[in-house]
Parts: C-alpha cells; structure tokens; sequence
C-alpha cells in the first residue's frame, strides 16, 4: 500500500490566509493600517518639509560657531527626538545659547505622542497583531474545525506553524506593501533625499517592526491556546497589551527618576543663571577697583570661572542624566513596546542615545572653538556631526533590544507549542 | 423592573473574568502611579524650595540691578495635583542646552492617562458584547418575550454597566487617595477635594460615553466578534490617533511660521535693515541741515569736532543741531522698525493662536482630547494655567521694574554719578514672585467647554444607541 | 372565557421579509386551552418566523396575531404577559446559578415575590438535579439549559407557551421528560404551540399537528386523524410533492 504524503504546511497556510481575507475582522484592520499609514506618512513628511525649510533659514554661514543640524529624513517614520537634535546651537564665550529651532509655538503638540510609523507600529499594528492572534486556536474549537483538522494525519505542531505563518502573511504582506508604497511616495519628492545608508536604515526599521508585531501574534496564539473561550483570550491579551504598551515605558521612566537624583533642568539652568551673573558682577567690580587696568586678565580669568564651573555642572549631570536613562532604559525593557521603540529609534537616528552623543559632540565643538573665540577671531571651524553608523547602534544596544525582541518571539512561540500540544481538543 | 434588569447587569458582570481582569489591573495600577506621583511631587517641593533657598542666597550676597533678573525668573512651583495629573509642564525647556527627553519618548503616566486609556477600553470591553451578546446567548429573545419595554432593557444595561464599572474604579481611586492622605508632606485644601470631584465627575462622564458608545456599537451588530472589532477600530481613532494627528493636520490647514524664523525676521527687522534705515535718514536729515549750517559740510573727525565745539560757539551751535538731527533720525528708524516688528510679532502670534485653537478644536473631536483639556485645566496643568501664570509673571515684573525704579532714584540721589546697574544693593525688601492658583471658579469655567462637548457626545451616542437598539433585529 | 376560545390565532398572517422571501404565507391558526399544536416543516418553511410574529420580534406584513384576543402589533406589551416562551438552545446567563437565572426572568414575568423554595420546587418539577440548582449555568449541559429553559416558562405560568425547536440537539431521555413536562403543563389548560422537527414526538404529544412548507400550513391533522394514518409518509409525500396553490 503507498504511504500518503503527509499534509503539506501550505495548505494551512492558504487556509489561513483565505479565511483571513474573507473576515470582517480583516476588512477593519486593513483599513486602519492602510488609512493610518498613510496619513501619518503624509502628515510627517509635510512636517519634515516644513523643518528643512527652516533649517535653511538657520543653517551656520561659514565661518560661524554654530552647530545645527538638517532634519533627518528618517524622522518621517522615527521622529524620535529630531526636533530636539535640529535645534540651533550657539557656541560664544559664555557658553552655548540654543534656540528652539524647527518647533512651532503651538502647544497642543505637547498633549500627544507623535503619530509617526513607530506609534502606529507600537501601538496600533501590535494591537492589530493579538487581533489576528487571539482566537486562532479557541474559535476553531469552539466550531469543532480544529477537532476535525486533528482527525487528519497531520501534527500539532504543523497546524500551528501553519497557522503562525498564515496569520503573519495575512498581516505583514499588506503592511509591508503599504509602508513601502508610502516610502516609494516620499522618494519621488527630490527634496527628500535618502542617503544610501538611509534606505538601509529604512529597511531595518521595517524588520524590526516586523519582528514586533510578529511577536504579538505569537503571544496572541499562546493566550488562545490557554483558555478555552475567544473572549477570555481577548481580555487577557488586552490586558498585557495596554500594560507593555502603555502602563510599564510610562512608569518605568517614573520610577527611575525615585532612583537615581537627577536635578531638574530648570534647577540646572537657574544655576548656570546665577555663576555667570555673579562672575560678571564681579568682574565688573574688580575692573573698577583697577580703574580699567588690566582687566583683560581679569576678564578672562572670571570667563575661565564661568566655563570651568558651568563644564563642572554640565558634567555632573550628564553623569547622572545618564545613568537614568541606562537605569529607565533596563526598567522599560520589561516591555517589548520599549524595545522596540529604542531599537527602531536608535536605527533611524533620532534616539535617545543618539542625542546625548551629538550634545557630546557640540560640548567637544565648543570646546575646540572658544580658544578661537577667546582670541577674538571671527572665524570658527564648521560643526560636523556624522550619524551613527548601523553597526555601532547595533553594537550599543540595538542589537541587545533586537535579540530581545527575538527571544520573545521565540519564547511566546514556544509556550504557544506547549499550550496548543496540551491543548484539550474536546 | 428596570431594578431587577440593572442587578442583573452588574451581578452578571460581577462574577465575569473581564471584571476581575479589570478590577486587578485597576487596583494595582491606580495606586502604584498614585504613589510614584506623590512621591516625585515631594521630590519636586524638595527641589523648589531648594531652588529658591539658592536664589536667596545668591541676593543676599550679589544683588544689583544689572542682570538680577535672569537669576529672579519665576518659576513655576509644584503643584499638589502633580499626584495625579501632570498635563503639559511648564518645566519642559526646550531652550536649554540640557533639556530631558525622556517625556518625549514615553510620557508620563497619570490618572489622566489610566482614565483616558484604561478605563475607556475598559468600559468598551465591558460593554461590547452588551447587546450582541445577548443575542447570541439567546437572552434577549427571552427577555423580549416578555412584558417588557426595549427601553427599559438598553436603560438597565446602560446603568447597570456604568455601576458595575464605577466599582473597580471607585475602589481603586480610593486606594489612590488614601496615598495622598497619609503622605504627610501632601496637604490638600478644601478646593483641591473639591477640584477633584469635579474631576472625577469628568471622568466618570467620559467613561460612561464609552460605555454607551460600546452599547451603541453592539446593538448595531448581530455577533459579539464583530462587535468587538468595529469596538476597538473606533477606540484607536478616537483615542490613539485622533488627538495625535490633530496638531499636524492643523499645521497643515492653518500654517504658523516657526519661532526660529520669527526669531531671524526680528533679527533682521531690528538689526540690519534698521541701520541702514538709520543712515538713510540720517543722510537725508543732514543734508538739510549741511544747507542750514554750510560749516557742517566740512569733514572733520570726532575729536577735531568736540576741540572746535569748545572754542567756537557757533559751530557748537551747528554742531548741537547736526547731534540733535542725527539722534531724531536713529529714533525714528527705531521707531519705523521696531513697529515693524511689533506688527510681524503680532502676526505671529495671531497666526500662532490660530493654529493652536484650530489643533484644540480638531482634536475635541476626540473625547480623549476633551477629557484631557478638562482635566489639566481644572488641576492646573495645561494651556491655561501657562496663561495665567505668564499673567501672574507679567504682573510681577511691572511691580518689580518699579522697585527698581525707586530704588535706583534713592542710589541716583545720593550719588548722581552711581553706576546703579553694577552696584551691589541690597534687596531683601524687594518684592518676590508669589504663585497663586486660579481660583477654581475660573478654573471650572475653563474646564466647562471640554465637558459640554462630551456632554454633547454622550447624548448624541445615547439617542444612537437608544434608535439602534429599538430597531434592533432580535431573531 | 370559554374553551373554545383560541388563546393564540393567526389571521391571515404573511411575512415577506425585506430581502423579498416570502416566508409566510396568508397562515390561519389558532391554540386552544389544554391544546398541543405541533407544526412541523424543514429548515425555512416558516415555523420560527410564526412564532417571531407572535412575539412581535418582527412586524407582519399582513393579518394579525392574537394572544387571549389581544392584537400583537398594537400592544405587544400586553400581549406579552399572556405567553411565555422556550427558545432553541437557549444559554441563559453563564455567570447566574440556576436559580439566579429563574428568578431573574420570574421577575421579568412579573413573578416579583417568591422565595428560594419556590424557584427549587419549579426546578425539581423539571427534574433538574438537586445539586445544580445553585451551580453556574455555564457548567450546565444543553438538556440541563432546556430543562431550566421550560421552567422559565413554567413560573411565568401564562396561558399561552411557544415553544421554537424545544428538544433539538437533546438526548432521547432529557426529549421524553421535556414533553412529561409539556404534557402537565397542556393538562394545566395551556395552549401550547410548538415548533419542531421530530415527527414522533409531535405525533406523541400533539393535540394538532400541521406541516409547514416554504410559508404555507399545506395540512392539518387532530390527534384522532393520526391513529389512523401514518404521519411520517404523508410528511414526505408532502415534502415531496409541488406546494398546492392557493
């Protein structure tokens, strides 16, 4: 007797994806992602044209102790922290003046978070994600379909791969074609050029948000294979989305701060205020004790004062600030949803290891250009800063946040097998 | 009989997992972020007043009237709602080289947020399955065979829900409270309690919109999955991205040029074209006065003219009225300029306005946004106490330039010849800076606009829900 | 009232629904007190839609119903107390004890003050188990639901029962004792009508049996009609056979 082929893994996959696409539940999804895609593209695009334009209002005339970078294109998808990197940085003898740069006088944008392709994929296309997950396998046994599949010679094991697969192509196929229709839209503008290695960078943020919402589905599927009822399995996974999503980054941030004594910036700026104000004072006293004699010397001595204690704080709380962002960065890891947005803005050069750098960068700017200044000369070097390359976010923690990510996805997989192997089919 | 139905809602919802999933998440959630709140507000009072100790110490050892000013900018102090609301905060200063990022990357979570996004998916999953479900179960016919109104039947699930809802949140409120209470460094008032229940009053507003909302939304459909569905497809545009894109969208129907070009424009207005405003005047007068004094056509410079100012009278003369012309030309380029940029200030601003109340009025179109705007405004964390406080600052400075005034007259009359602006004074009478709060009629009425327009949703909802509901296909 | 006033009459009733299926067509029935009226018919012969028209779930397009002689449509309300109701698979409120559930829809009846005792003896007379009547509906079985489903109907005690598919899906035993109930409550003087697929039972119980097709009453038979007659082959015959036009 011939052996029979044993079920090939794409007919559950076809399966899948045939009764995906006849879903009412895959007509609302397709039209928020496609709708909201779209829209934040347009709408970000719009603002990053707006932003370029102003940069070439601000941007430093030869010669000029500025530092003040473009927009970065891939703020479209990533805003990140761009409009805090694009501000314009005045280095004189007293210190760096900086000015709000590309950001309007309207309030409102500081109610809500930035609707670019990372809230939307954070947010929406992870809620998206458990939708397709949550009733894979208790809606099939609820209608007896899984039962019957069972009574075929095909394993556990091949179901659930197929219908991982099913569901992820059913999901990222329409995503993909929609992220790189709008990307290909962007690109035909020629006043948004996409250096090489952006289009890369590009490429890898759509990886990571692919590997994001892939870890909801599994974790979707895992719940399901755990309760017996579609609804239960709904709550559930709500539940754990609006907590990694919403509750854990948000608090995390907060109860870093109980950790670690970071002054306010304002408490920081209001010394600044005063050590300048008081050495100014007192060379202006000194200068009339010496009727004007001499007070060069003096002058700089006092400016020295200036920069060494201003540099001294300055220091100071970078050290700290810096220790709570590592320390918030850790506590927030305990959601994807952090990871997540750390890796994919940390790629597009918006992050926030990527802004404390370039603040590095314009400390070291500046203090390579005050002796210049300090000899009154009018002509300063020009500020450069190159972005980091991939391999180096990679190496200081995107690729940390990525395997993260990674193991999640396995992880949730593999709990997802042992559950739907111990699943009780009746 | 409409008892009997609304204890059948909250018994049958009672003992349901969503509940208890809820309940648990509210409780644990609620009071932790009370108490991390609490706690950083101390922290905050701590740093205030750390902060102003420094500013005293520094007056007391180098007060003058030269650049005191940057040291004495008020500040906003802690506010004790900062336990539970933190809205948009004035600490947020983005004009310095050290800002803190780490609010725009997660924002802070508050009762703000836990209500606005919690508890409305909350009340969505509590109430999606209201009618459809039902439906399904076989209930409704049942119920329906019945002497029974429909109105009675959607009235009871309607309250029956909001009750069942109220417990979770009622208990994990009080929880919340309870960690302001015993805090012994947070001292509420009397109008802090009651800003509150107005707050919750709002809150519980808004969540009964979403509970109507769900209702409506299930008793447009015949099965709970797709009832969910079209549930959580409404409750993303409404809340995740309604508010967020509305500034955008408004930037681009209504557009505000940046502050940095405002900035370069005034530059420009103030400094290069008001100078060569000046020397086109200045030429202009002084060709006028060359032909009144011909001596004045020589060239001479600065010093040669103050040694024949001192010798000859009637080139004083003509040397005076030339000094007279040239100043009334600067004076009047600055005055040309100056109005200029008083006008493009203006148009800023205006455009500015504009935009912000276009974005405020886009994103009401999300009762997330309303109850936000209600909630900051009533605790003092939004848009309008930055108003009041810049007013209050304003207030203050003018009472503080006139101390200046009178002080430095007194220093000028001892001493005419005084450098009154390096002068080391003293200033421990001069007046401080003192932060009062709106008072919480202003602060309610601010707050009344928001609440009407959810006021207005839940009754547009309601009636929808209620016409579904009547029209609905019991088979 | 006399006994031979029908408690339930359709009147030339049709319902053509909005999509143009004519699903009932100019019917006439009607159920007298101490009456069983089965009315059998496959899958869309209109049984159900009968029974949604008598509770005004659906407007008729024309005739009436009456409910102890009151006009369904113009005041369903009342109407309403005169009849209780069984549905297919029904599944109650998962979450309420069986008593919970009992005393909820009592209420809705209009039954507001009875004590515990009372809903268990209502229990116990649908031979529900003893240990189930404070257990969770949602552990129950489907022959548990349909027994606690007829005692719904029993302690609104209306004189008029509808009954839609009451013992589809139930096992030949729960099925039996389901119509030793129907049987009290026809003895009662109730006038039950009540849809169905199962030609044996309703041969079993019914006072009147007519068979439905595709929205007609195409017959008609009394219980002393059928002792003669084999009720499974003219069912087929008719199933078979063109629908006689009016």
């Amino acid at each position: 007797m011939p052996r029979r082929k044993p079920v090939p893994l794409w007919t559950i996959v076809r399966k899948e994806i045939i009764a995906n696409l006849l879903s009412y539940k895959f007509f609302i999804v397709i039209l928020l992602t496609t709708l909201l895609l779209f829209t934040s593209f347009f709408v970000l695009y719009k603002d990053y044209k707006g932003r370029l334009a102003d940069y070439e209002l601000v941007r430093a005339k030869p010669g000029e102790p500025i530092a003040v970078l473009p927009p970065n294109p891939l703020s479209i998808f990533a805003k990140g922290l761009d409009e805090a990197m694009t501000r314009s940085f005045e280095v004189s003898r007293i210190g760096i003046a900086v000015f709000a740069g590309q950001k309007s006088g309207n309030i409102i944008f500081a109610y809500f978070p930035t609707p670019d392709f990372v809230y939307i994929v954070k947010v929406v296309l992870s809620l998206v994600a458990l939708l397709f997950g949550f009733d894979q396998i208790s809606r099939e046994k609820e209608s007896g379909v899984l039962r019957l599949m069972l009574s075929n010679s095909v394993s556990r094991a091949k179901i659930l791969a197929g219908k991982w697969l099913g569901n992820f192509l059913s999901l990222s196929v329409p995503f993909l074609l929609v992220t790189l229709l709008g990307f290909a839209l962007i690109n035909l503008d020629p006043g948004v050029s996409f250096p090489a290695s952006s289009i890369g960078r590009f490429f890898l943020l759509v990886l990571t948000a692919l590997i994001y919402i892939a870890l909801f589905l599994s974790l979707g599927i895992f719940v399901s294979a755990l309760t017996r009822r579609a609804a239960s399995s709904l709550v559930i996974l709500l539940l754990i989305w609006t907590v990694s999503v919403f509750v854990v980054p948000n608090l995390g941030t907060l109860v870093s701060r109980q950790m670690v004594d970071v002054p306010s910036v304002k408490s920081l700026s209001e010394k600044q205020d005063q050590v300048w104000t008081r050495e100014v004072l007192e060379l202006i006293m000194e200068s009339r004790a010496k009727n004007g004699r001499g007070t060069g010397d003096i002058a700089k001595n006092h400016f020295d004062a200036i920069n060494r204690e201003l540099n001294q704080m300055e220091e100071d709380y970078r050290n700290k600030f810096d220790r709570l962002v590592r320390l918030s960065k850790n506590i927030n890891r305990l959601s994807p949803a952090a990871s997540f947005v750390y890796a994919s803005t940390e790629l597009a050069g918006t992050g926030i290891g990527e802004e404390s750098r370039l603040k590095e960068n314009v400390l070291r700017y500046k203090d390579s250009v005050l002796p210049n200044l300090e000899r009154g000369e009018k002509q300063a070097a020009a500020f450069a800063y190159r972005y980091r390359s991939v391999g180096q976010v990679l190496a200081q923690g995107g690729l940390f946040d990525l395997t993260w990510l990674v193991f999640f996805n396995i992880l949730f997989f593999a709990l997802g097998y042992v559950a739907f192997v111990r699943y009780d089919v009746r | 009989m409409l008892g009997t139905l609304i204890k059948k809602e909250i018994l049958n919802s009672v003992f349901s997992f969503r509940f208890v999933v809820i309940f648990a998440l509210l409780l644990v959630v609620v009071p932790v972020t009370i108490f991390i709140l609490t706690n950083d507000y101390v922290r905050k009072v701590d740093e205030y007043s750390f902060r102003q100790n420094g500013i005293e110490n520094y007056l007391k050892n180098y007060a003058h009237f030269n650049r005191i000013m940057n040291v004495i900018m008020p500040s906003q102090p802690p506010i004790p709602f900062y336990s539970i609301v933190r809205g948009i905060s004035s600490d947020v200063n983005i004009a310095k080289f050290d800002d803190d990022p780490l609010p725009a990357v997660f924002p802070l979570l508050d009762l703000v947020f836990i209500v606005g996004i919690l508890l409305s998916l909350a009340a969505l999953i509590f109430s999606y399955d209201a009618v459809s479900g039902e439906k399904e179960d076989g209930t409704l016919k049942l119920m329906m065979s019945n002497c029974l109104a429909r109105s009675k039947i959607i009235l009871g699930k309607i309250i029956g829900g909001t009750l069942t809802l109220l417990i979770p949140f009622v208990l994990s409120m009080i929880l919340g409270l309870f960690v302001i209470l015993l805090n012994s460094r947070v001292a509420w008032t009397g109008t802090n309690w009651a800003t509150l229940a107005f707050l919750l009053l709002g809150a519980v507003i808004y969540v009964f919109l979403f509970l109507v909302l769900g209702v409506f939304i299930s008793a447009r459909h015949h099965s709970s999955s797709a009832s969910i569905m079209t549930s959580l497809f409404v409750w993303v545009l409404l809340i995740l991205v309604v508010p967020n894109l509305s500034p955008y969208l408004a930037s681009l129907i209504s557009p505000a040029p940046s502050q940095i070009k405002m900035e370069r424009e005034v530059s420009r207005l103030t400094d290069v074209e008001r100078d060569d405003l000046g020397r086109k005047l200045q030429d202009e007068r002084l060709r006028e006065i060359v032909k009144k004094y011909p001596v004045l056509a020589e060239r001479f410079s600065e010093a040669e003219a103050k040694a024949r100012v001192e010798k000859d009278p009637a080139f004083r003369e003509a040397y005076q009225a030339r000094t007279k012309e040239v100043d009334a030309a600067w004076s009047e380029a600055n005055r040309i300029q100056n109005k200029k940029r008083d006008d493009l200030q203006e148009e800023f601003n205006r455009k500015v306005g504009a935009q912000t109340r276009l974005s405020r009025g886009l994103s009401m179109s999300s009762p997330l946004s309303d109850f936000t705007y209600m909630a900051t405004d009533l605790t003092s964390t939004g848009i309008m106490n930055l108003r009041h406080f810049e007013q209050i600052r304003s207030g203050w400075e003018h009472t503080y330039w006139d101390y200046v005034q009178g002080r430095t007259t007194a220093l000028q009359k001892q001493n005419p010849a005084v450098d009154w602006s390096n002068t080391p004074v003293d200033v421990s009478d001069m007046p401080r800076f003192q932060y009062k709060e709106e008072a919480l009629a202003a602060r309610a009425k601010g707050a009344l606009w928001p609440f009407a327009i959810l006021m207005l949703m839940n009754l547009i909802v309601f009636s929808a829900a209620y016409i579904s509901f009547v029209k609905y296909d019991v088979r | 009232m006399t006994k031979q006033n029908p408690i339930l009459r359709a009147e030339d009733l049709s319902k053509r629904y909005e999509d143009g299926v004519l699903a009932l067509d100019h019917l006439n029935l009607d159920v007298r007190p101490g009456e069983v009226y089965c009315l059998l018919g496959a899958n869309g012969a209109g049984k159900t839609t009968t029974i949604n028209l008598f509770l005004n779930f659906i407007p008729p397009t024309t005739g009436t119903c009456y409910i102890q002689g009151i006009d369904v449509t113009k005041d369903p309300l009342e109407a309403k107390k005169y009849v209780s109701f069984v549905s297919e698979n029904v599944m109650l409120y998962g979450n309420f004890t069986a008593r919970q559930n009992l005393e909820f829809f009592a209420k809705l009846g209009g039954k507001t003050n009875l004590i515990k005792e009372q809903y268990y003896q209502v229990m116990r007379r649908v031979s529900l188990q003893e240990k189930a009547f404070e257990q969770r509906v949602k552990t129950f079985s489907k022959g548990m639901r349909q027994k606690l489903g007829i005692s719904i109907a029993i302690i609104k005690d209306a004189p008029a029962v509808l009954l839609d598919e009451p013992t589809a899906g139930l096992d030949p035993k729960a099925a039996e004792e389901f119509l030793e109930i129907l049987g009290e409550l026809k003895n009662e003087g109730k006038a039950i009508l009540m849809s169905t697929h199962d030609i044996f039972r309703a041969k079993e119980i019914g006072d009147r049996v007519g068979i439905m097709k595709e929205g007609r009453l195409v017959m008609e038979r009394t219980r002393e009609e059928l002792q003669y007659e084999d009720l499974v082959k003219i069912y087929i015959d008719y199933m078979k056979s063109e629908p006689l036009t009016a």
